[in-house]
C-alpha cells in the first residue's frame, strides 16, 4: 500500500454473526515501511460495517477511525523491522445482521514519496524483533 | 446360537452407527454463532490480499 499510488488502500473483511456493541476497540497496527530513502508514512485505520449485499463502500458505516505516523528506524540494519503501533479507540455500535461484513480499511494518507506500509505478517520474526505483532483488532 | 446372533445383528449395527456418530459430534467443534473477540490480519497469496481471521495466523 503506497502513498499516492495504486493501491493506496487495503481492506480485510470478516463475515459477522451478529451485532457488535458500542465500546472500546483495541487495535494493533504494526507495519513494515519500504521505499528507497523513506523515513515516514501516515496511515489511517478505519473499522467499517458493510451490509452483506453491498458491492462497494457507499453503504459502509464507519465504526471507528484513527491514524498514526510510522517512523522508520534510521538504523540500516533495522530498515525492515516492524514499526509498532497500538491504540484503543471508542467505536459505535454495529447493528450487524449475520452475513454483514466487518471491514478493516487501511489507507496511506501521506508520507515520503514512494513510502509503502505493509501490515506486519511476520510477528516478531521468531524473536528477531521482540514485541512485534501480527496486526489485530480486539472487539468491545 | 447362530440364530440369536443373526437377530442381534441389526441392533449391533445400530449401536455401532450411534457410537460413530457420537464420536464425530464430540470431536468436531460446534458451529460459531457469535462474533470472535479478536480478529487478526491474515495474508492471501500476496501482501495486498488480506482477510480477517478469527485465529492467529502463521507468520507470512
Amino acid at each position: 500500500m503506497r502513498v499516492g499510488d495504486s493501491p493506496d488502500t487495503l481492506e480485510a473483511a470478516y463475515t459477522l454473526y451478529g451485532p457488535i456493541p458500542a465500546g472500546n476497540w483495541h487495535l494493533v497496527g504494526d507495519g513494515i515501511l519500504t521505499g528507497s530513502g523513506v523515513t515516514n508514512i501516515t496511515v489511517s485505520f478505519e473499522v467499517r460495517l458493510r451490509p452483506q449485499a453491498a458491492v462497494a463502500t457507499e453503504l459502509d458505516t464507519i465504526l471507528l477511525s484513527t491514524q498514526n505516523t510510522f517512523q522508520r528506524d534510521p538504523d540500516p540494519q533495522r530498515a525492515f523491522a516492524p514499526v509498532l503501533f497500538e491504540t484503543t479507540v471508542a467505536g459505535l455500535r454495529a447493528d450487524a445482521a449475520p452475513g454483514d461484513r466487518l471491514i478493516w480499511r487501511i489507507h496511506a494518507l501521506r508520507g515520503d514519496s514512494g513510502a509503502m506500509y505493509i501490515p506486519n505478517g511476520d510477528g516478531d520474526r521468531k524473536g528477531q524483533y521482540p514485541g512485534a505483532r501480527i496486526p489485530r483488532l480486539d472487539l468491545p | 446360537m447362530a440364530m440369536l446372533n443373526r437377530s442381534l445383528l441389526p441392533l449391533a449395527r445400530l449401536l455401532a452407527g450411534w457410537l460413530v456418530l457420537a464420536s464425530l459430534l464430540s470431536c468436531s467443534s460446534p458451529p460459531r454463532t457469535q462474533n470472535p473477540s479478536t480478529l487478526w490480519v491474515s495474508f492471501g497469496q500476496t501482501e495486498l490480499e488480506l482477510i480477517l481471521a478469527d485465529a492467529e495466523p502463521p507468520y507470512y
